[in-house]
């Protein structure tokens, strides 16, 4: 299993979207790859940002931490995260840390842009 | 009853090969999916904790020893580290809003969550996490 981490981004409908392209994403190392690449966005003026999971089985706290501390910046510049295509058992880790309370999921990318996308 | 055992160095390196020997013991095990995820999980969170807390000042060594029983998994994560009693750690608030939300503290509470049993013991420097997992097998 790769241990290095790739997020890669595309806009569409005025929203980034960021792949993140690691079916694990359980090494400190990595999260803080994904924690600096969600602040360079927003401070690049990303307004709307989804974070498609559709590869990942595997997600522990480190990563929860770097959506945390996303979330937080996003708040101050007036973003928002949201989420797509997470499996089931992942879905489990954000809603054990309340972290389903915060941010929005969807089923797809397709219906994530159908709601959030426009430019 | 079935063993499956490594020994590593403690350090973040070792995260992918921990990852990998839980990995071969679900399969081997072929264990229901959910089963497999809290024990992924839970291992994934506890030695994250060793690898970056145990051993501050100095490199060591951990052992993973993992017991399998036909409805039952017991998980023993040893290291000769720092003391430290993960389950006296209090639980994160999870209620109050993102700006007031603090980052610590997850990853046990994930383990709390993900388990039947979660205990610690420290004797003669040893430090010792015991995880056990319960299931039921569809008649």
């Amino acid at each position: 299993m790769s241990t290095t981490a790739t997020f890669i981004d595309e806009n569409r409908e005025g929203v980034t979207i960021v792949y993140a392209m690691t079916p694990w994403l359980i090494e400190p190392r990595m999260a803080d790859v994904l924690t600096r690449h969600l602040n360079d966005l927003l401070d690049s003026g990303s307004g709307r940002i989804l974070i498609n999971l559709t590869d990942v089985s595997r997600l522990t706290s480190v990563f929860i931490r770097s959506f945390i501390t996303a979330g937080k910046k996003a708040k101050e510049l007036d973003a928002q995260l949201f989420f797509c295509s997470v499996a089931p058992v992942i879905r489990d880790v954000f809603t054990i840390t309340g972290l389903d309370k915060i941010y929005k999921f969807y089923a797809d990318e397709r219906s994530a842009l159908s709601e959030i996308g426009g430019e | 009853m079935k063993r499956f055992a490594i020994e590593t160095d403690a350090r973040l390196e070792s995260l992918p090969s921990i990852a990998e020997f839980t990995e071969r013991v679900i399969m081997d095990l072929k264990l229901p999916p959910e089963v497999g995820h809290k024990l992924s999980l839970s291992l994934d969170e506890a030695v994250n904790n060793v690898v970056s807390y145990a051993y501050p000042d100095q490199p060591g060594k951990m052992q993973l020893v993992i017991e399998a029983e036909p409805e039952e998994l017991r998980a023993m994560l040893t290291d000769q580290g720092l003391a430290f009693d993960p389950t006296q750690q209090p639980t994160p608030d999870l209620d109050v809003p993102i700006e007031e939300r603090k980052i610590g503290g997850l990853g046990i509470h994930l383990i709390r969550k993900m388990t039947d049993e979660f205990k610690y013991n420290r004797t003669d420097g040893v430090n010792q996490m015991l995880i056990v997992i319960r299931w039921r097998n569809a008649p």
